[in-house]
Protein backbone atom coordinates (compact mmCIF):
# COMPACT_ATOMS: atom_id res chain seq x y z
CA UNK A 1 0.00 0.00 0.00
CA UNK A 2 1.81 3.09 -1.10
CA UNK A 3 0.67 6.70 0.35
CA UNK A 4 -1.24 8.80 -1.89
CA UNK A 5 -2.14 12.92 -1.88
CA UNK A 6 -4.51 12.64 -5.08
CA UNK A 7 -7.67 10.48 -6.03
CA UNK A 8 -9.25 10.25 -9.13
CA UNK A 9 -12.68 9.71 -9.30
CA UNK A 10 -13.69 6.76 -11.93
CA UNK A 11 -17.32 7.91 -11.85
CA UNK A 12 -19.71 10.54 -12.58
CA UNK A 13 -22.92 12.10 -11.56
CA UNK A 14 -23.70 12.47 -7.77
CA UNK A 15 -21.66 10.02 -6.29
CA UNK A 16 -18.68 11.52 -8.49
CA UNK A 17 -19.39 14.52 -6.31
CA UNK A 18 -20.08 12.93 -3.12
CA UNK A 19 -16.42 11.60 -3.48
CA UNK A 20 -15.00 14.79 -4.44
CA UNK A 21 -16.35 15.93 -1.09
CA UNK A 22 -14.99 12.96 1.10
CA UNK A 23 -11.63 13.70 -0.76
CA UNK A 24 -11.53 17.67 0.14
CA UNK A 25 -12.71 17.00 3.90
CA UNK A 26 -9.50 14.91 4.28
CA UNK A 27 -7.40 17.18 2.61
CA UNK A 28 -7.07 14.75 -0.38
CA UNK A 29 -6.70 16.34 -4.12
CA UNK A 30 -9.68 15.30 -6.35
CA UNK A 31 -9.06 14.45 -9.79
CA UNK A 32 -12.46 14.17 -11.65
CA UNK A 33 -12.81 12.19 -15.02
CA UNK A 34 -15.72 12.95 -17.70
CA UNK A 35 -16.71 12.08 -21.04
CA UNK A 36 -17.83 14.16 -23.78
CA UNK A 37 -21.20 14.65 -22.28
CA UNK A 38 -20.24 15.59 -18.56
CA UNK A 39 -18.74 18.62 -19.90
CA UNK A 40 -20.55 20.40 -18.10
CA UNK A 41 -21.32 18.48 -14.76
CA UNK A 42 -20.90 21.18 -11.92
CA UNK A 43 -18.79 19.02 -10.13
CA UNK A 44 -15.88 19.45 -12.91
CA UNK A 45 -14.93 23.22 -11.14
CA UNK A 46 -15.01 22.25 -7.88
CA UNK A 47 -12.39 19.33 -8.10
CA UNK A 48 -9.00 19.95 -8.31
CA UNK A 49 -8.96 18.84 -12.04
CA UNK A 50 -11.29 17.99 -14.76
CA UNK A 51 -10.24 15.54 -17.27
CA UNK A 52 -12.97 14.72 -20.40
CA UNK A 53 -11.42 11.22 -21.03
CA UNK A 54 -13.51 10.16 -23.97
CA UNK A 55 -16.61 9.96 -25.71
CA UNK A 56 -19.87 9.52 -24.20
CA UNK A 57 -20.47 5.96 -25.23
CA UNK A 58 -19.50 4.51 -21.22
CA UNK A 59 -17.55 2.14 -22.98
CA UNK A 60 -14.95 4.34 -24.68
CA UNK A 61 -15.10 6.64 -21.30
CA UNK A 62 -16.38 5.43 -17.88
CA UNK A 63 -15.64 1.85 -18.49
CA UNK A 64 -12.22 1.92 -20.45
CA UNK A 65 -9.55 0.88 -18.07
CA UNK A 66 -6.42 1.96 -20.36
CA UNK A 67 -7.87 5.85 -20.42
CA UNK A 68 -8.72 5.92 -16.65
CA UNK A 69 -5.39 4.49 -15.83
CA UNK A 70 -3.74 7.25 -18.35
CA UNK A 71 -5.41 9.57 -16.82
CA UNK A 72 -4.27 8.56 -13.08
CA UNK A 73 -0.46 8.81 -14.80
CA UNK A 74 -0.85 12.55 -16.40
CA UNK A 75 -2.55 13.70 -13.23
CA UNK A 76 -0.57 12.50 -10.72
CA UNK A 77 -3.09 10.56 -8.78
CA UNK A 78 -1.77 7.78 -6.62
CA UNK A 79 -5.65 6.38 -5.75
CA UNK A 80 -8.86 5.16 -7.97
CA UNK A 81 -12.12 5.20 -6.27
CA UNK A 82 -14.31 3.57 -8.61
CA UNK A 83 -17.38 4.72 -6.73
CA UNK A 84 -20.71 2.40 -8.00
CA UNK A 85 -21.49 0.63 -10.86
CA UNK A 86 -19.28 0.84 -14.13
CA UNK A 87 -15.50 -0.23 -13.29
CA UNK A 88 -16.28 -0.71 -9.17
CA UNK A 89 -16.55 -4.35 -9.04
CA UNK A 90 -14.45 -5.23 -12.11
CA UNK A 91 -11.43 -7.51 -10.34
CA UNK A 92 -9.19 -6.69 -13.43
CA UNK A 93 -9.70 -3.05 -12.92
CA UNK A 94 -8.26 -3.63 -9.28
CA UNK A 95 -5.84 -5.71 -10.75
CA UNK A 96 -4.20 -3.26 -13.17
CA UNK A 97 -4.43 -0.58 -10.81
CA UNK A 98 -2.45 -2.74 -8.07
CA UNK A 99 -0.02 -3.63 -11.05
CA UNK A 100 0.28 -0.11 -11.88
CA UNK A 101 1.62 0.83 -8.44
CA UNK A 102 -1.64 2.72 -7.66
CA UNK A 103 -4.05 2.06 -4.63
CA UNK A 104 -7.45 1.01 -5.59
CA UNK A 105 -10.16 2.26 -3.08
CA UNK A 106 -11.81 -0.70 -2.49
CA UNK A 107 -10.84 -4.71 -1.27
CA UNK A 108 -8.36 -6.42 -2.78
CA UNK A 109 -8.65 -7.84 -6.48
CA UNK A 110 -9.05 -11.25 -4.81
CA UNK A 111 -11.51 -10.56 -2.89
CA UNK A 112 -13.52 -9.15 -5.42
CA UNK A 113 -13.15 -11.86 -7.32
CA UNK A 114 -14.27 -14.41 -4.76
CA UNK A 115 -17.14 -12.87 -4.00
CA UNK A 116 -18.19 -12.67 -7.89
CA UNK A 117 -18.34 -16.17 -8.18
CA UNK A 118 -21.73 -16.61 -6.02
CA UNK A 119 -20.57 -20.23 -5.65
CA UNK A 120 -17.26 -19.46 -4.28
CA UNK A 121 -19.05 -16.49 -1.97
CA UNK A 122 -21.82 -19.24 -0.51
CA UNK A 123 -18.89 -21.61 0.71
CA UNK A 124 -16.72 -18.80 1.95
CA UNK A 125 -19.67 -17.29 4.34
CA UNK A 126 -20.72 -20.63 4.97
CA UNK A 127 -17.18 -21.43 6.59
CA UNK A 128 -18.07 -18.37 8.43
CA UNK A 129 -21.34 -18.43 9.75
CA UNK A 130 -22.66 -16.38 7.88
CA UNK A 131 -26.44 -17.76 7.51
CA UNK A 132 -27.44 -18.93 3.59
CA UNK A 133 -30.26 -19.62 1.19
CA UNK A 134 -31.11 -23.18 1.55
CA UNK A 135 -29.17 -25.46 -1.18
CA UNK A 136 -25.46 -26.53 -2.03
CA UNK A 137 -22.88 -24.55 -2.09
CA UNK A 138 -21.45 -25.91 -5.22
CA UNK A 139 -22.22 -26.28 -9.06
CA UNK A 140 -25.34 -27.74 -10.25
CA UNK A 141 -23.92 -31.00 -12.26
CA UNK A 142 -25.29 -32.03 -16.09
CA UNK A 143 -27.16 -35.30 -15.14
CA UNK A 144 -30.87 -34.06 -14.83
CA UNK A 145 -31.91 -36.78 -12.68
CA UNK A 146 -28.96 -35.62 -10.44
CA UNK A 147 -30.58 -32.07 -10.64
CA UNK A 148 -33.97 -33.07 -9.76
CA UNK A 149 -33.06 -35.06 -6.38
CA UNK A 150 -30.95 -32.12 -5.46
CA UNK A 151 -34.09 -29.44 -5.84
CA UNK A 152 -36.62 -32.48 -4.01
CA UNK A 153 -34.48 -32.33 -0.92
CA UNK A 154 -34.24 -28.60 -1.16
CA UNK A 155 -38.08 -28.58 -1.90
CA UNK A 156 -39.75 -26.50 -3.86
CA UNK A 157 -40.28 -23.90 -5.10
CA UNK A 158 -36.47 -23.34 -5.83
CA UNK A 159 -34.95 -20.68 -8.14
CA UNK A 160 -31.93 -21.72 -10.43
CA UNK A 161 -28.97 -18.78 -10.62
CA UNK A 162 -26.42 -18.35 -12.51
CA UNK A 163 -23.30 -18.61 -10.71
CA UNK A 164 -21.70 -15.21 -12.55
CA UNK A 165 -24.75 -13.39 -12.36
CA UNK A 166 -26.24 -11.17 -9.54
CA UNK A 167 -28.12 -7.88 -9.14
CA UNK A 168 -31.53 -9.90 -10.63
CA UNK A 169 -30.01 -10.73 -13.34
CA UNK A 170 -29.48 -14.54 -15.06
CA UNK A 171 -32.20 -16.24 -12.30
CA UNK A 172 -35.26 -18.11 -12.76
CA UNK A 173 -37.62 -19.38 -10.29
CA UNK A 174 -39.33 -23.11 -10.73
CA UNK A 175 -42.38 -23.84 -9.14
CA UNK A 176 -42.66 -27.52 -9.81
CA UNK A 177 -40.49 -30.48 -10.90
CA UNK A 178 -42.51 -30.65 -14.49
CA UNK A 179 -40.23 -27.49 -15.11
CA UNK A 180 -37.18 -27.97 -13.61
CA UNK A 181 -35.14 -29.50 -16.54
CA UNK A 182 -36.30 -26.83 -19.05
CA UNK A 183 -35.80 -24.24 -16.64
CA UNK A 184 -32.08 -25.37 -16.06
CA UNK A 185 -31.39 -25.85 -19.55
CA UNK A 186 -32.32 -22.02 -20.81
CA UNK A 187 -31.03 -20.41 -17.65
CA UNK A 188 -27.40 -22.11 -18.49
CA UNK A 189 -28.14 -20.72 -22.23
CA UNK A 190 -28.87 -17.40 -20.72
CA UNK A 191 -25.58 -17.37 -18.43
CA UNK A 192 -23.73 -18.43 -21.13
CA UNK A 193 -24.22 -15.88 -23.04
CA UNK A 194 -24.56 -13.02 -20.35
CA UNK A 195 -21.78 -13.89 -18.19
CA UNK A 196 -19.84 -16.02 -20.06
CA UNK A 197 -20.01 -18.72 -17.77
CA UNK A 198 -22.68 -21.63 -17.76
CA UNK A 199 -22.33 -22.58 -14.48
CA UNK A 200 -25.40 -22.45 -11.96
CA UNK A 201 -26.54 -23.21 -8.50
CA UNK A 202 -29.76 -23.92 -6.95
CA UNK A 203 -31.37 -22.67 -3.78
CA UNK A 204 -34.92 -22.56 -2.28
CA UNK A 205 -36.73 -19.77 -2.91
CA UNK A 206 -38.18 -18.03 -0.58
CA UNK A 207 -41.56 -16.16 -1.41
CA UNK A 208 -42.31 -13.40 0.63
CA UNK A 209 -38.47 -12.25 1.83
CA UNK A 210 -37.52 -8.50 2.50
CA UNK A 211 -34.07 -7.28 1.08
CA UNK A 212 -32.26 -6.45 4.28
CA UNK A 213 -28.55 -5.59 4.23
CA UNK A 214 -25.35 -5.27 6.46
CA UNK A 215 -22.70 -2.28 5.77
CA UNK A 216 -19.22 -3.57 7.14
CA UNK A 217 -15.83 -1.17 7.63
CA UNK A 218 -12.71 -3.10 7.26
CA UNK A 219 -9.38 -1.22 7.67
CA UNK A 220 -6.37 -3.52 6.24
CA UNK A 221 -4.95 -4.51 9.78
CA UNK A 222 -7.42 -7.43 10.26
CA UNK A 223 -10.11 -4.82 11.98
CA UNK A 224 -13.75 -4.88 11.21
CA UNK A 225 -17.13 -3.45 12.35
CA UNK A 226 -20.41 -3.89 11.12
CA UNK A 227 -22.30 -0.41 11.15
CA UNK A 228 -25.83 -1.62 11.22
CA UNK A 229 -28.69 -3.11 8.97
CA UNK A 230 -30.86 -1.54 6.04
CA UNK A 231 -33.62 -2.85 4.60
CA UNK A 232 -34.08 -2.21 0.90
CA UNK A 233 -37.06 -4.42 -0.35
CA UNK A 234 -38.82 -1.42 -2.00
CA UNK A 235 -38.44 -2.31 -5.67
CA UNK A 236 -38.54 -2.26 -8.90
CA UNK A 237 -37.01 -4.49 -11.33
CA UNK A 238 -34.73 -5.81 -8.76
CA UNK A 239 -33.94 -1.79 -8.18
CA UNK A 240 -33.88 0.04 -5.01
CA UNK A 241 -35.98 2.88 -4.68
CA UNK A 242 -36.46 3.51 -1.46
CA UNK A 243 -33.88 2.71 1.30
CA UNK A 244 -34.13 2.59 5.41
CA UNK A 245 -31.93 2.12 8.18
CA UNK A 246 -32.14 0.58 9.96
CA UNK A 247 -34.46 -2.40 8.99
CA UNK A 248 -37.78 -1.80 11.08
CA UNK A 249 -38.48 -4.69 13.24
CA UNK A 250 -35.74 -6.69 13.50
CA UNK A 251 -34.76 -8.23 16.79
CA UNK A 252 -31.39 -6.78 18.02
CA UNK A 253 -30.00 -10.31 19.20
CA UNK A 254 -30.24 -12.14 15.66
CA UNK A 255 -29.03 -8.80 14.10
CA UNK A 256 -25.96 -8.71 16.23
CA UNK A 257 -25.24 -12.34 15.02
CA UNK A 258 -25.35 -11.73 11.87
CA UNK A 259 -23.23 -8.83 11.61
CA UNK A 260 -20.61 -10.16 14.06
CA UNK A 261 -20.67 -13.01 11.24
CA UNK A 262 -20.43 -10.64 8.42
CA UNK A 263 -17.04 -9.44 10.38
CA UNK A 264 -15.57 -12.48 10.60
CA UNK A 265 -16.65 -13.17 6.92
CA UNK A 266 -14.69 -10.31 6.08
CA UNK A 267 -11.73 -11.01 8.19
CA UNK A 268 -11.33 -14.27 7.19
CA UNK A 269 -10.79 -13.14 2.95
CA UNK A 270 -8.82 -10.60 4.23
CA UNK A 271 -11.61 -7.83 3.01
CA UNK A 272 -10.10 -4.19 3.06
CA UNK A 273 -13.10 -0.85 2.46
CA UNK A 274 -16.14 -0.93 2.78
CA UNK A 275 -18.74 -3.83 1.77
CA UNK A 276 -22.59 -5.04 1.90
CA UNK A 277 -23.56 -8.21 2.76
CA UNK A 278 -27.36 -8.62 1.42
CA UNK A 279 -29.96 -10.77 2.96
CA UNK A 280 -32.68 -11.93 1.99
CA UNK A 281 -35.48 -11.91 5.53
CA UNK A 282 -38.51 -13.92 6.02
CA UNK A 283 -40.09 -15.50 9.11
CA UNK A 284 -37.10 -13.72 11.28
CA UNK A 285 -34.15 -15.81 9.22
CA UNK A 286 -31.37 -14.14 7.56
CA UNK A 287 -30.30 -15.87 4.29
CA UNK A 288 -26.95 -14.45 2.45
CA UNK A 289 -27.78 -13.52 -0.82
CA UNK A 290 -24.56 -11.82 -1.65
CA UNK A 291 -21.73 -9.40 -1.17
CA UNK A 292 -21.26 -5.80 -2.72
CA UNK A 293 -17.51 -5.38 -2.69
CA UNK A 294 -18.66 -1.85 -2.95
CA UNK A 295 -19.78 1.46 -1.63
CA UNK A 296 -23.17 1.55 -2.26
CA UNK A 297 -26.09 4.25 -3.54
CA UNK A 298 -28.03 3.65 -0.45
CA UNK A 299 -24.25 4.30 1.99
CA UNK A 300 -26.24 7.28 3.22
CA UNK A 301 -29.20 6.20 5.43
CA UNK A 302 -26.33 4.05 7.22
CA UNK A 303 -24.40 7.67 7.40
CA UNK A 304 -27.42 9.37 8.79
CA UNK A 305 -28.01 6.25 11.24
CA UNK A 306 -24.67 5.53 12.88
CA UNK A 307 -22.90 8.92 12.04
CA UNK A 308 -20.05 7.58 10.24
CA UNK A 309 -18.58 9.08 7.37
CA UNK A 310 -18.70 5.90 4.93
CA UNK A 311 -16.92 7.41 1.68
CA UNK A 312 -13.84 9.11 4.47
CA UNK A 313 -13.51 5.87 6.11
CA UNK A 314 -12.91 4.02 3.34
CA UNK A 315 -10.54 6.57 2.00
CA UNK A 316 -8.86 6.30 5.15
CA UNK A 317 -8.65 2.21 4.91
CA UNK A 318 -7.11 2.85 1.43
CA UNK A 319 -4.28 5.32 2.95
CA UNK A 320 -3.81 1.93 5.23
CA UNK A 321 -4.80 3.98 8.65
CA UNK A 322 -6.28 1.78 11.34
CA UNK A 323 -10.02 1.96 12.19
CA UNK A 324 -10.36 4.48 14.50
CA UNK A 325 -13.21 2.83 16.76
CA UNK A 326 -14.19 -0.53 18.06
CA UNK A 327 -17.52 -2.69 17.59
CA UNK A 328 -18.77 -1.69 20.91
CA UNK A 329 -18.54 2.09 19.53
CA UNK A 330 -20.75 2.16 16.76
CA UNK A 331 -24.31 3.32 17.98
CA UNK A 332 -27.19 3.40 15.51
CA UNK A 333 -29.85 6.03 16.70
CA UNK A 334 -33.11 7.29 14.92
CA UNK A 335 -34.20 6.31 11.12
CA UNK A 336 -33.35 7.54 8.03
CA UNK A 337 -34.42 6.75 4.76
CA UNK A 338 -33.30 7.37 1.26
CA UNK A 339 -35.41 8.28 -1.69
CA UNK A 340 -33.45 7.76 -5.52
CA UNK A 341 -34.67 10.32 -7.65
CA UNK A 342 -34.30 9.19 -11.19
CA UNK A 343 -35.49 10.97 -14.59
CA UNK A 344 -38.37 9.44 -15.81
CA UNK A 345 -41.34 9.75 -16.23
CA UNK A 346 -43.39 8.14 -12.66
CA UNK A 347 -46.13 6.07 -14.38
CA UNK A 348 -44.24 4.73 -17.85
CA UNK A 349 -40.69 5.10 -15.69
CA UNK A 350 -39.31 6.16 -19.34
CA UNK A 351 -36.17 7.96 -19.01
CA UNK A 352 -36.45 11.72 -19.08
CA UNK A 353 -33.48 13.58 -20.19
CA UNK A 354 -33.07 17.03 -20.63
CA UNK A 355 -32.50 20.72 -19.43
CA UNK A 356 -33.53 21.67 -15.48
CA UNK A 357 -35.01 24.82 -15.54
CA UNK A 358 -35.55 25.45 -12.06
CA UNK A 359 -34.80 23.59 -9.15
CA UNK A 360 -35.45 23.58 -5.28
CA UNK A 361 -33.88 21.30 -2.88
CA UNK A 362 -35.59 20.86 0.28
CA UNK A 363 -33.76 21.48 3.67
CA UNK A 364 -34.07 21.74 7.13
CA UNK A 365 -32.73 19.60 10.24
CA UNK A 366 -31.82 15.94 9.51
CA UNK A 367 -32.36 16.81 5.67
CA UNK A 368 -29.88 15.85 3.41
CA UNK A 369 -29.78 15.96 -0.13
CA UNK A 370 -27.13 13.81 -2.31
CA UNK A 371 -26.80 15.25 -6.08
CA UNK A 372 -24.69 16.79 -8.76
CA UNK A 373 -27.62 18.90 -10.24
CA UNK A 374 -28.45 22.20 -10.54
CA UNK A 375 -30.78 25.04 -12.21
CA UNK A 376 -30.01 24.75 -16.12
CA UNK A 377 -27.83 21.38 -15.86
CA UNK A 378 -28.57 19.14 -18.81
CA UNK A 379 -29.08 15.39 -17.72
CA UNK A 380 -27.49 13.22 -20.32
CA UNK A 381 -29.36 10.16 -22.06
CA UNK A 382 -26.20 8.14 -22.13
CA UNK A 383 -26.09 7.35 -18.23
CA UNK A 384 -28.40 6.21 -15.17
CA UNK A 385 -31.21 8.43 -14.58
CA UNK A 386 -30.39 8.44 -10.63
CA UNK A 387 -30.15 12.64 -10.33
CA UNK A 388 -30.26 13.40 -6.54
CA UNK A 389 -30.67 11.16 -3.28
CA UNK A 390 -32.94 12.70 -0.62
CA UNK A 391 -31.99 11.87 2.70
CA UNK A 392 -33.66 11.93 6.15
CA UNK A 393 -33.26 11.52 9.50
CA UNK A 394 -35.04 11.58 12.29
CA UNK A 395 -35.58 9.71 16.12
CA UNK A 396 -38.27 7.53 15.10
CA UNK A 397 -39.18 6.15 11.77
CA UNK A 398 -42.88 7.61 12.11
CA UNK A 399 -40.46 10.91 12.55
CA UNK A 400 -38.74 10.05 9.84
CA UNK A 401 -41.52 9.54 7.27
CA UNK A 402 -43.00 12.94 8.04
CA UNK A 403 -40.01 14.56 7.52
CA UNK A 404 -39.34 12.95 4.39
CA UNK A 405 -43.08 13.66 3.27
CA UNK A 406 -42.16 17.25 3.70
CA UNK A 407 -39.22 16.89 1.99
CA UNK A 408 -40.40 15.64 -1.12
CA UNK A 409 -43.72 18.54 -1.32
CA UNK A 410 -40.70 20.79 -1.10
CA UNK A 411 -38.47 19.51 -3.83
CA UNK A 412 -39.10 20.92 -7.08
CA UNK A 413 -37.42 19.80 -10.31
CA UNK A 414 -38.69 21.72 -13.80
CA UNK A 415 -37.97 21.02 -17.34
CA UNK A 416 -37.83 17.32 -16.71
CA UNK A 417 -39.72 14.79 -15.35
CA UNK A 418 -38.72 12.56 -12.54
CA UNK A 419 -40.38 10.11 -10.15
CA UNK A 420 -41.35 12.67 -7.45
CA UNK A 421 -45.07 12.26 -7.52
CA UNK A 422 -44.16 8.45 -7.12
CA UNK A 423 -42.28 9.12 -3.84
CA UNK A 424 -44.49 11.08 -2.81
CA UNK A 425 -47.24 8.58 -3.04
CA UNK A 426 -45.09 5.69 -1.62
CA UNK A 427 -44.81 7.63 1.84
CA UNK A 428 -48.59 8.00 1.80
CA UNK A 429 -48.79 4.07 1.59
CA UNK A 430 -50.34 2.41 4.58
CA UNK A 431 -48.78 -0.58 4.11
CA UNK A 432 -45.13 0.78 3.45
CA UNK A 433 -45.31 3.56 6.57
CA UNK A 434 -46.67 0.35 8.81
CA UNK A 435 -43.06 -1.19 7.70
CA UNK A 436 -41.87 -4.38 7.17
CA UNK A 437 -43.22 -4.86 3.79
CA UNK A 438 -41.57 -7.30 1.04
CA UNK A 439 -39.61 -7.10 -1.74
CA UNK A 440 -42.54 -7.55 -4.28
CA UNK A 441 -44.63 -5.18 -2.57
CA UNK A 442 -43.53 -1.98 -5.10
CA UNK A 443 -44.47 -3.68 -7.74
CA UNK A 444 -48.02 -5.56 -6.38
CA UNK A 445 -48.99 -1.61 -5.14
CA UNK A 446 -47.72 -0.35 -8.72
CA UNK A 447 -50.07 -3.27 -10.75
CA UNK A 448 -52.91 -2.22 -8.39
CA UNK A 449 -53.16 1.34 -7.80
CA UNK A 450 -56.12 3.15 -9.41
CA UNK A 451 -57.71 -0.08 -9.81
CA UNK A 452 -59.75 0.00 -6.75
CA UNK B 1 -9.86 3.02 -56.37
CA UNK B 2 -11.71 5.73 -58.34
CA UNK B 3 -14.54 6.42 -55.40
CA UNK B 4 -11.82 6.94 -53.41
CA UNK B 5 -10.03 9.41 -55.86
CA UNK B 6 -13.50 11.38 -56.49
CA UNK B 7 -13.87 12.06 -52.95
CA UNK B 8 -13.74 15.25 -52.27
CA UNK B 9 -11.53 15.61 -49.90
CA UNK B 10 -8.78 13.59 -51.29
CA UNK B 11 -9.30 15.59 -54.50
CA UNK B 12 -8.37 18.89 -52.08
CA UNK B 13 -5.28 17.04 -50.46
CA UNK B 14 -4.08 15.94 -54.20
CA UNK B 15 -4.31 19.64 -54.84
CA UNK B 16 -2.08 20.58 -51.88
CA UNK B 17 0.35 18.09 -52.58
CA UNK B 18 0.32 19.51 -55.99
CA UNK B 19 0.85 22.83 -54.94
CA UNK B 20 3.66 21.76 -52.24
CA UNK B 21 5.75 19.83 -55.14
CA UNK B 22 5.25 23.08 -57.60
CA UNK B 23 2.98 20.73 -59.61
CA UNK B 24 0.52 22.11 -62.52
CA UNK B 25 -1.30 19.37 -62.87
CA UNK B 26 -1.47 15.32 -62.38
CA UNK B 27 -3.71 12.51 -64.68
CA UNK B 28 -4.97 9.34 -62.66
CA UNK B 29 -6.63 6.45 -65.29
CA UNK B 30 -7.69 3.51 -63.46
CA UNK B 31 -10.29 1.31 -65.11
CA UNK B 32 -11.43 3.09 -67.48
CA UNK B 33 -11.43 6.65 -65.65
CA UNK B 34 -9.47 9.02 -65.68
CA UNK B 35 -9.09 11.58 -62.92
CA UNK B 36 -7.15 15.48 -63.56
CA UNK B 37 -6.40 17.19 -61.11
CA UNK B 38 -5.09 21.02 -62.00
CA UNK B 39 -3.59 23.28 -59.88
CA UNK B 40 -5.91 26.29 -61.10
CA UNK B 41 -9.30 24.39 -60.66
CA UNK B 42 -7.90 23.47 -57.11
CA UNK B 43 -7.64 27.51 -56.69
CA UNK B 44 -11.27 27.95 -57.41
CA UNK B 45 -12.67 24.99 -54.52
CA UNK B 46 -14.63 27.12 -52.24
CA UNK B 47 -12.32 25.97 -49.22
CA UNK B 48 -13.26 24.97 -45.29
CA UNK B 49 -12.88 27.68 -42.95
CA UNK B 50 -10.11 27.10 -40.31
CA UNK B 51 -10.54 23.66 -38.77
CA UNK B 52 -10.22 22.58 -34.78
CA UNK B 53 -7.76 19.86 -34.04
CA UNK B 54 -8.60 18.40 -30.86
CA UNK B 55 -6.63 15.91 -28.42
CA UNK B 56 -7.36 12.70 -29.32
CA UNK B 57 -6.27 11.41 -25.51
CA UNK B 58 -5.87 13.09 -22.48
CA UNK B 59 -2.26 14.47 -21.36
CA UNK B 60 0.22 17.17 -21.71
CA UNK B 61 0.29 18.68 -24.45
CA UNK B 62 3.58 19.27 -26.37
CA UNK B 63 3.14 21.92 -29.44
CA UNK B 64 6.25 21.01 -31.49
CA UNK B 65 7.85 17.70 -32.95
CA UNK B 66 10.36 16.36 -30.04
CA UNK B 67 13.16 15.97 -32.48
CA UNK B 68 12.18 18.33 -35.94
CA UNK B 69 11.25 21.40 -33.83
CA UNK B 70 7.86 23.55 -34.53
CA UNK B 71 4.96 22.59 -36.57
CA UNK B 72 3.85 25.77 -38.49
CA UNK B 73 2.22 23.80 -41.95
CA UNK B 74 1.09 19.84 -42.23
CA UNK B 75 -0.38 17.43 -44.26
CA UNK B 76 -3.31 15.96 -44.05
CA UNK B 77 -2.48 12.76 -41.43
CA UNK B 78 0.72 14.54 -39.95
CA UNK B 79 1.34 15.15 -36.16
CA UNK B 80 -0.15 18.59 -35.76
CA UNK B 81 1.11 18.46 -32.26
CA UNK B 82 1.85 15.59 -29.58
CA UNK B 83 -0.21 14.86 -26.41
CA UNK B 84 2.64 12.99 -23.78
CA UNK B 85 1.78 10.57 -21.16
CA UNK B 86 4.84 9.83 -18.98
CA UNK B 87 6.52 7.70 -21.80
CA UNK B 88 4.05 7.87 -24.54
CA UNK B 89 3.85 10.20 -27.18
CA UNK B 90 0.12 10.28 -28.82
CA UNK B 91 0.46 12.30 -32.39
CA UNK B 92 -2.85 14.77 -32.90
CA UNK B 93 -2.94 14.10 -36.70
CA UNK B 94 -4.12 17.20 -38.66
CA UNK B 95 -7.52 16.28 -40.32
CA UNK B 96 -6.43 18.23 -43.54
CA UNK B 97 -3.58 19.90 -44.72
CA UNK B 98 -3.25 22.92 -43.37
CA UNK B 99 -1.48 25.64 -41.99
CA UNK B 100 -1.41 26.31 -38.05
CA UNK B 101 -3.02 29.09 -37.50
CA UNK B 102 -3.69 29.45 -33.28
CA UNK B 103 -2.30 27.44 -30.44
CA UNK B 104 -4.73 26.88 -27.55
CA UNK B 105 -2.57 24.97 -25.08
CA UNK B 106 0.69 25.92 -23.49
CA UNK B 107 3.53 23.17 -24.01
CA UNK B 108 3.44 21.13 -21.10
CA UNK B 109 -0.39 21.81 -19.95
CA UNK B 110 -2.69 19.02 -19.46
CA UNK B 111 -5.84 18.89 -22.23
CA UNK B 112 -8.53 16.31 -22.16
CA UNK B 113 -9.95 13.91 -24.89
CA UNK B 114 -11.89 16.60 -27.45
CA UNK B 115 -10.31 19.70 -25.91
CA UNK B 116 -9.52 21.87 -28.70
CA UNK B 117 -5.41 22.47 -29.43
CA UNK B 118 -5.40 24.03 -32.60
CA UNK B 119 -6.63 25.52 -35.70
CA UNK B 120 -5.63 24.78 -39.07
CA UNK B 121 -6.41 26.80 -42.17
CA UNK B 122 -6.49 25.43 -45.84
CA UNK B 123 -3.69 27.04 -48.01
Amino acid sequence: MTAFDTVLIANRGEIAERIRRACADLGLRSVAICSTADRDAPYGPRSDLFLCIGPAKASKSYLNIPAILLAARVSGAGAIHPGYGFLSENAGFAEAIEAEGLTFVGPPSSAIRTMGDKIAAKRAMLEAGVPCVPGPDEALPDDPALIARIADEIGYPVIVKAAGGGGGRGMRVVATAAELADSVAITREEARNAFGSPVLYIEKFLEHPRHVEIQVLCDAHGHAVWLGHRDCSMQRRHQKVVEEAPAPGIPAEIAARVGASCVEACQRIGYRGVGTFEFLYENGEFYFIEMNTRLQVEHPVTEMASGTDIVVEQLKAAMGQPLGFAQDEVTCTGHAFECRINAENPETFAASPGVITGLHLPSGPGVRVDTHIEAGYRISPFYDSLIAKVIVHAPDRDQAIERMRVALDDMRIDGIETNLPLHRAIFRDPAFCKGGTDIHHLEHWLRTRGKA
Amino acid sequence: MMDRLTDPETLLNLAHWLEAASLSSIEIEHEGTRVVVRVGAAAEISRPQATAVTAPIAGQVLNAHPLRGPITDVAAGEAAAFVQIGPILVPVPAPQAGHVTGRTTADGALAGHGDNLLSLEAK
